[in-house]
């Protein structure tokens, strides 16, 4: 398990890049880029500009959120920019506000 | 009768007891593992940024920026960091460029490659650990204090040049003040260190030296949106790093045994016998 995981508690400012999973339940502030799953858990805080080819969404995003594959906004979410994926769920109970786009 | 039903009752009360306690306890250890799920930076994540909070972190992957976390720091053996690190207990078994703080165990473990200085209240280096830099023990409140005034001269130009939000969540602001006023007095020191002022001279101008390596980064941060370089493996850093620090040092002696060309030992040979 080499996967990246920002703990509660913890806050990262400035630019996060990586290969491997990234699991947010702290505070992050710039940007995410991975080339693979994103989950922000809830309780998380992120400012940032996502990527992901899977990014998955419980706790507050503020950020235009860039997906390869999918992005699921689940129940209790809140998420404040725009979206750009190919597939998108918004669970009920979600809050968004933003443009998608799901240009294949 | 009334015995068989009291046993009978013991025994359903006993399992029932028992059946509870398990559960909860398994409730408690699932709690457990989840509370004590370290912040992590993995094996392919390069950070460039500050990593600030409460918890321990684990460093598998790339950090370029400060560290600063109430719990233990762990850097294991492929991180690459160019970063100060506090923490309450420091290990390191990767490589590091910059000052390490602990406020109370710095332990340089096999494979650990540090250019910069450490300080804490305890240190331990292991056999195959490589440190290049001051080491200083003693009470973790005497260090920092003194080691931000040292820095924050050289930090303060890239503190007013990036964003007033991270200037304004500087940690190292307000003590660098009370380090500034603290300055010209001669640092009281204790009777047994005759050698004080000598010992800080050489400190910050050696801090200045490794600092500065360490501050190019979060130079290089406040440029906007500039590619990230490819991701290096950890062994070529060092002659990287190490390439760096000559610079402030006078270049290294000749060596001792002259080079000579291919065949000059031959036709010395030959013009003797000639």
């Amino acid at each position: 398990m080499s996967a990246t995981v920002i703990a509660q508690g913890i806050a990262i400012e400035g630019e996060l890049t990586s290969e491997d999973d990234v699991e947010i339940t702290g505070t992050l502030k710039g940007r995410l880029s991975t080339r693979s799953n994103v989950t922000v858990g809830s309780g998380a805080v992120v400012e940032a500009e996502v990527a992901g080819s899977n990014v998955v969404v419980a706790g507050h995003v503020t950020g235009n959120v860039t997906a390869a594959d999918r992005v699921d906004i689940q129940p209790g979410a809140r998420l404040i920019g725009d979206i750009k994926s190919a597939r998108l769920t918004i669970a009920d109970g979600a809050s968004f506000k933003g443009n998608v786009d799901m240009d294949a | 009768m009334a015995q068989v039903l009291r046993a009978m009752w013991t025994w359903t009360h006993d399992v029932f007891v028992n059946f509870h306690a398990k559960s909860f306890a398994a409730d408690a250890s699932e709690k457990k593992t989840i509370m004590a799920e370290p912040t992590t930076i993995g094996t392919g994540t390069f950070v460039r940024g500050h990593i600030r909070g409460e918890g321990d972190l684990e460093v598998e992957g790339r950090v370029e920026g400060d560290v600063q976390v109430t719990g233990t720091v762990t850097i294991q053996s492929g991180a690459l960091l160019k970063a100060n690190i506090r923490g309450s207990h420091v290990v390191v078994r990767g490589a590091v460029a910059g000052d390490l703080f602990a406020e109370h165990v710095v332990s340089l473990e096999e494979g650990a490659r540090v250019l910069g200085s450490i300080f804490a209240p305890r240190i331990g280096i292991a056999e195959g650990a490589l440190l290049r830099g001051r080491v200083e023990t003693g009470p973790a409140s005497e260090h920092p204090v003194r080691v931000v005034a040292a820095k924050a001269t050289v930090s303060r130009p890239t503190a007013v040049a990036s964003s007033p939000a991270r200037a304004a969540s500087n940690f190292m602001s307000p003590p660098a003040k009370t380090a500034a006023m603290r300055e010209p007095l001669p640092a009281a020191p204790p009777p047994a260190r005759t050698t004080k002022p000598l010992v800080s001279r050489e400190e910050s101008a050696a801090l200045t030296a490794t600092s500065q390596p360490v501050r190019s980064p979060s130079v290089d941060r406040s440029a906007p949106a500039r590619p990230t370089p490819p991701a290096r493996p950890a062994p070529p850093a060092r002659p990287a790093a190490v390439s760096e620090a000559p610079k402030t040092k006078k270049p290294p002696p000749p060596p001792v045994v002259p080079a000579l060309k291919k065949g000059a030992r031959a036709s010395w040979k030959k013009k003797a016998a000639s």
